[in-house]
């Protein structure tokens, strides 16, 4: 190489990339130049302060929930109608579990947007249909198709009960405040023949004020986790009391808050 | 997924762990990266094709998932500090081989908030995860040739920020012209 070696030529030097017509002309004819020498050491600078800032992202050892999860997830296509027994067996092993608020949707696309526009009124515990416009819209968070809106943040939130994994979903925005319509959020598992069962809700009135109350129903490991994926959405305690929480049956729940601020 | 695929993409935790956190410059967000990426990529099998790299294919999904959460951080209008000075203090931990010692949350404070989503990626692939130029190429599907001019780039820029936080830490590479 006749001509001084170029910026990216020294980096690839550096790095350990260069061919070795290039290695050999930047050793024989370059090395002693004070700039191309200053400019390797620069280059291999930056390379040892990234790794060596980003190394702990590899130190820390694999969440045992998360290789769970990983192991036991079941994406197997639908055999047979949702049954009690096919609940048990897939509490046996591990559930999805989604916590969606539904006010979130608003910012999907219009075709999730136009599945959800009936099902949002209808979000009740209990089954859902392979086809039921809730159900497909859960599938496609699952699969991560609402790449055109919000995004849901997944994370495992331990075991709902003893023997759960479970990926328990929420979504960083679409949260109450200047919604004017209540938003659900509610917590939908689903087994390992792909069908969806709503656990609990939880629905927030629009124009809330601190004395609100709000029900939840459900089994109490699903209404703590629910609980807590609000609360944490909020930045708030995760206590009941703070909350307005009550559960459905107790004499001063309502649920049906629409006090203006 | 087959149960050897399975044990592949937990053996890969790590190396994707770091990577996301090269991208978020949190850890606590790289965990949530790396689990919506493996739920991602768990539902979405049929897209990965045998005798191909799984850690490409994960990289990317990872990749993307970062870049799709940043979107809707930016349209909720949620300002994020992914590790601010001012609430976590300085490392305490250090590079020692630089002239001037550098504080290891101003490098990752600058790679976050100081380098174009693009440029952080090939930075992360190369000088974290170690790839060589080609599989970070093939990892992004972008030519080699871009690869190595973002991989300059960006530590153009990084150096001449650690050099305004820290004068006379390092020295700046310089452009010398040519190149791809």
């Amino acid at each position: 190489m006749t001509r001084a070696p170029s910026d990216i030529d020294l980096m690839a030097y550096a790095d350990g990339f260069a061919d070795p017509p290039l290695r050999r002309s930047i050793q024989q004819a370059w090395i002693a130049d004070a700039e191309a020498r200053r400019t390797i050491e620069a280059y291999r600078q930056t390379s040892g302060l990234v790794a060596d800032a980003f190394a702990d992202g590899a130190r820390l050892p694999a969440s045992n929930d998360l290789v769970a999860f990983i192991m036991t997830f079941a994406n197997e296509p639908a055999r047979r109608q949702s049954s009690a027994r096919t609940w048990l067996a897939a509490a046996m092993a591990g559930l999805a579990l989604v916590v969606v608020p539904a006010g979130a949707f608003v910012h999907f696309g219009d075709e999730l947007r136009a599945g959800l526009t009936h099902a949002v009124p209808l979000v009740t515990a209990g089954d859902l249909d392979r086809d039921a416009p809730l159900a497909l819209v859960l599938e496609r968070l699952v699969a991560g198709d609402a790449a055109d809106g919000a995004q849901p943040s997944v994370r495992l939130a331990g075991p709902l009960e003893p023997g759960f994994t479970l990926a328990c979903w929420h979504f960083e925005h679409g949260g109450v405040a200047g919604q004017t319509s209540p938003a659900t959020l509610f917590i939908a598992c689903r087994n390992d023949e792909r069908y969806w069962r709503v656990v609990t809700t939880l629905t927030i009135a629009p124009f809330a004020t601190a004395s609100s109350r709000f029900t939840i129903d459900g089994p109490r490991a699903a209404r703590d986790a629910l609980t807590r994926a609000f609360a944490e959405s909020l930045g708030a305690s995760p206590s009941h009391d703070d909350l307005g929480i009550e559960a459905a049956g107790h004499a001063a729940a309502t649920g049906n808050e629409t006090n203006a601020r | 997924m087959s149960l050897e695929v399975r044990r592949e993409l937990v053996s890969l935790l790590p190396r994707l762990r770091r990577f996301a956190y090269s991208l978020t410059g949190s850890l606590d967000d790289a965990d949530d990266v790396v689990q919506t990426a493996c739920l991602r990529a768990l539902t979405r099998l049929d897209q990965f094709t045998p005798g191909t790299r799984l850690d490409s294919w994960m990289f990317r999904i990872v990749q993307t998932v970062t870049i799709d959460r940043a979107r809707s951080v930016r349209r909720a209008g949620i300002v994020g500090e992914p590790e601010d000075l001012e609430q976590i203090g300085y490392d305490q931990r250090i590079h020692e081989s630089t002239e001037a010692r550098i504080d290891l949350a101003i490098v990752r404070k600058a790679m976050v908030e100081d380098l174009p989503e693009e440029q952080r990626a090939v930075l992360a692939l190369v000088c974290v995860d170690g790839m060589s130029y080609q599989d970070a190429a093939d990892t992004l599907a972008i030519p080699v040739g871009t690869v190595m001019s973002r991989l300059a780039r960006a530590r153009r820029k990084l150096a001449a920020v650690l050099e305004a936080q820290s004068p006379g830490a390092m020295p700046r590479p310089e452009q010398t012209g040519g190149g791809h």
